[in-house]
């Protein structure tokens, strides 16, 4: 049994600023990261980052891990990181239990906070199982992870950031993206992105939906069709393009499966992108001194992680008696930048379903 | 082939080739690969087929999330080969039942 | 159905480009900043970024990036952080039909000086083959830019390039072949400044770049920054300045001057001179 102060679940970029901040007011902390690599989403973003210069704006995702990760070092408190460290389950008697690089391990944190990420969600079409449809992460696993080209001719399903990114990022790769499709009425991601990949030559497609994947043991086609105000296919638009890949790119879910498990009350709310377990200023679920960070709190942004992982960070560690002339001024200050991240008319979303979690209410 | 050899953002330095089996076949895939990104990088899409609907099955995540690409490794069923790192001789094998304990 | 608006095409038609270009006055001043980016995201490098205080300020970062063209330089440093890639800069300050645009550039190759590509519209559409002039790739985060020598009625059409097929190439050559000539082209370059042993194609290069006084090609090139202090080399950058369009030779500053007007020796300077006082 090991004991610790704090314990943050994820090194990501909600969870590496979690552990900054608790570090910094002078709290030990134990991180662990179910992947061989820290990071997070991060690493496989190549491109340059929105936001401002507080959270790295214009700085690439995969450089950006490298200053949360120096931020941890020389603080008050020590942060140990392990990785190939995936925590299995959170009890009510607060013990964790963790698969740590082969071996089950338990650990008794005096709190814990959830900094796990998303998932990605899926598409129901004929075919969908047909290895080939891939979905994004997938595609930027293989091709930033480890330098393989997912295939020759993708056509993307989604028009949201990431699927507008991770088009941008095939190309890079050389691969051919034959268009990019969404069922909504208008390109749901940032219209720089779109306009950077429509001047490549791609299409991008609103109002499209897949019908189906089309091969015999691989995908070597696809069918897409318009769909009417009803979301019906209009039958006389099917098209049927020559590709290898499908990449499905259809948004994420809140990956809170620890929480529900514990025991944290949730709720469904569909502009965060699913369960996700209520909290309150402090990022405190409803379970005493469990904590959440970053998109298993609300599918956002890797800015918007940092900044809740460094009030989440803040608030445990005071809680647990470790704090600072400035203590109070920090979370006044992250309450701050979260509100501006999110003023704008992109960050509506975030806020209908903050207000319907409660929060800010 | 399906490696990357040039990007203009990342690098991917030449890392050292391991020989690996698939199916019985000797395949080469290198350094740092999982399984299934040298299964793929040496053209292999099709994992297993599913022991109900007989159907081909591939990775969907890549990041060991959704179990759609259990293999038989060295003998071991129901490997998730998207996150298993893969090892100089290593017998890889399709995967078309339930699997069953070694 | 046709989606024809811009959230549904990504594609900046007439109603937004109207909002982010200078006015005939403005245009003829100098290159200037094209922030192609009219949609509220929370974002904002571009401002923090502009050391001439051209993009007004922003009221949150939400804020949608408008350039003061009085202000704005065509320095180009928020068209290589802009993670959005939407920032283009036009100079059509020159007499004569042609322009140039420069543009980011996140792709594998980057193109050569003096390349012919195809230059694309915002839809990807292939325009016409024209001339890279400038390429400027600073490390670390920054997005390389590219510089198209453009006819100036297609300056703000043209957002992107394609390089040539080999047979597109071929054809091309075709075209060119009776201007084949003795091969001067394979020559160096010719030195213009001495001291550093700056060559003409760099003075070109800087020129092309953007850089429209004989002080600015001094800091980026060195010349005139040797000992002779320019004596050699200054008439020909403002006789390439000229060449190039950018005012009379009489009109232009000389550029700035430090002592020591001759070669002096640290032993001379140690000793020190008679003192006046
Ligand atoms: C294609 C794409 C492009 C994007 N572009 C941008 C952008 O330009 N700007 C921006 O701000 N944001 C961007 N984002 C969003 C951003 O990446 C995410 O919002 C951000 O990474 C969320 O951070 P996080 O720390 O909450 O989660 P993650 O980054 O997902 O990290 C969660 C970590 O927890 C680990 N984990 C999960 N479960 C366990 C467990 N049981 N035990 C141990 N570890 C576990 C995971 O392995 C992971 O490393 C992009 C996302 C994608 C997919
Ligand atoms: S080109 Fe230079 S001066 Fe003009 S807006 Fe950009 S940074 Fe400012
Ligand atoms: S940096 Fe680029 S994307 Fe960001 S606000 Fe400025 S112009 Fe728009
Ligand atoms: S592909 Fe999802 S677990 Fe391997």
């Amino acid at each position: 049994m090991r004991d610790v102060p704090l314990l943050i679940i994820g090194a990501g970029p909600a969870g590496l600023s979690a552990a900054y901040r608790a570090a910094e007011a002078g709290c030990d902390v134990l991180l662990l990261e179910r992947a061989k690599k820290i990071g997070g989403q991060l690493v496989k973003q190549t491109h340059k980052f929105f936001g401002s210069e507080k959270q790295f704006a214009s700085t690439r995702g995969i450089h950006i891990v490298d200053i949360l990760a120096g931020r941890t070092k020389d603080l008050p408190g020590k942060v140990e990181i392990l990785t190939d460290a995936t925590v299995l389950g959170i009890y009510e008697d607060g013990v964790v239990t963790a698969d740590i690089a082969g071996t089950i391990e338990k650990i008794r944190p005096q709190a814990v906070i959830v900094a796990t990420g998303a998932y990605e969600r899926t598409l129901a079409f004929p075919g969908n199982d047909l290895p080939g449809v891939y979905g994004a992460g997938a595609v930027q696993t293989l091709m930033n992870e480890y330098g393989i080209k997912p295939g020759d001719q993708v056509l993307m399903v989604g028009a949201g950031n990431i699927g507008l990114i991770v088009s941008y990022q095939l190309m890079q790769a050389g691969v051919k993206v034959k268009a990019v499709i969404d069922a909504a009425d208008r390109i749901g991601g940032y219209l720089v992105h779109a306009s950077k990949i429509r001047r490549a030559g791609v299409p991008i497609l609103v109002r499209h939906t897949v019908e189906a994947a089309l091969g015999d043991s691989e995908v070597e086609q696809a069918v897409i069709v318009e769909i009417d105000d009803e979301w019906q296919p209009i039958k006389e638009t099917r098209q049927v393009l020559d590709v290898d890949v499908i990449c499905v790119a259809v948004g994420l879910s809140p990956l809170a499966d620890l929480l529900y498990q514990a025991g944290a009350k949730s709720f469904y709310i569909s502009p965060l992108g699913g369960h996700v377990p209520l909290r309150d200023q402090n990022m405190m679920t409803t379970l005493e001194n469990i904590y959440i960070a970053g998109d298993v709190a609300g599918i956002e942004e890797a800015s918007s992680a940092m900044v809740e992982g460094e009030l989440a960070g803040v608030a445990a560690a005071q809680k647990l008696g470790y704090e600072t002339p400035d203590t109070d001024q920090l979370k006044e200050s992250c309450l701050a930048e979260l509100r501006q991240l999110r003023a704008g008319p992109t960050g509506g979303k975030i806020r209908t379903g903050l207000a319907l979690a409660g929060v800010y209410s | 082939m399906n490696r990357i050899e040039h990007h203009p953002i990342l690098t991917f330095p030449e890392k050292r080739t391991l020989t690996f089996y698939f199916d019985g076949k000797a395949l080469s895939g290198k350094e740092g690969d999982t399984i299934a990104s040298a299964l793929h990088a040496a053209g292999v899409r099709v994992l297993g087929h599913h022991f109900k609907s007989h159907r081909p099955r591939g990775f969907y995540c890549a990041i060991g999330n959704c179990s759609s690409c259990l293999m038989v490794v060295n003998g071991v069923p129901n490997v998730r080969v998207c996150v298993e790192q893969l090892e100089e001789g290593m017998d890889v094998r399709s995967q078309n039942d339930k699997g069953v304990l070694p | 159905m046709s989606y024809d608006k811009f959230e549904q095409t990504g594609l900046a038609g007439p109603h937004e480009m109207s909002t982010c270009l200078p006015s005939e006055e403005q245009r003829k001043k100098g290159p200037y900043a094209v922030i192609e980016c009219f949609e509220e995201i929370p974002c904002n490098p571009c401002v923090m970024s502009c050391t001439f205080d051209a993009i007004l300020p922003f009221e949150d970062v939400n804020s949608l990036p408008l350039v003061d063209f009085d202000k704005c330089t065509g320095c180009a440093v928020c068209a290589g952080i802009c993670p959005g890639l939407a920032i283009f800069i036009v100079d059509e300050s020159k007499p004569g039909d042609f322009g140039t645009l420069r543009l980011p550039y996140e792709y594998w190759p980057l193109p050569e000086k003096g390349q012919t590509v195809m230059a694309l519209s915002r839809e990807g559409g292939d325009v016409e083959p024209v001339e890279v002039v400038a390429i400027s790739n600073v490390k670390g985060a920054r997005t390389p830019l590219v510089t198209l020598r453009l006819p100036k009625d297609k300056l703000q059409d043209i957002r992107g390039f394609r390089f040539l097929s080999e047979e597109e190439q071929a054809a091309l050559k075709d075209d060119t072949e009776a201007e084949k000539t003795a091969d001067i082209e394979s020559l160096e370059s010719p030195i213009v400044c001495r001291c550093e042993g700056v060559t003409l194609a760099e003075i070109r290069d800087l020129i092309a770049a953007g850089c429209h006084t004989v002080e600015e090609i001094k800091h980026l090139s060195r010349a005139g920054m040797g000992p002779c202090q320019g004596r050699t080399c200054r008439q020909i950058i403002m006789g390439e300045l000229m060449r190039a369009g950018i005012g009379k030779t009489e009109d232009m500053p000389p550029g700035s001057f430090r002592p020591p007007g001759g070669t002096v020796t640290l032993g001379q300077l140690a000793e020190g001179g008679d003192s006046d006082a």
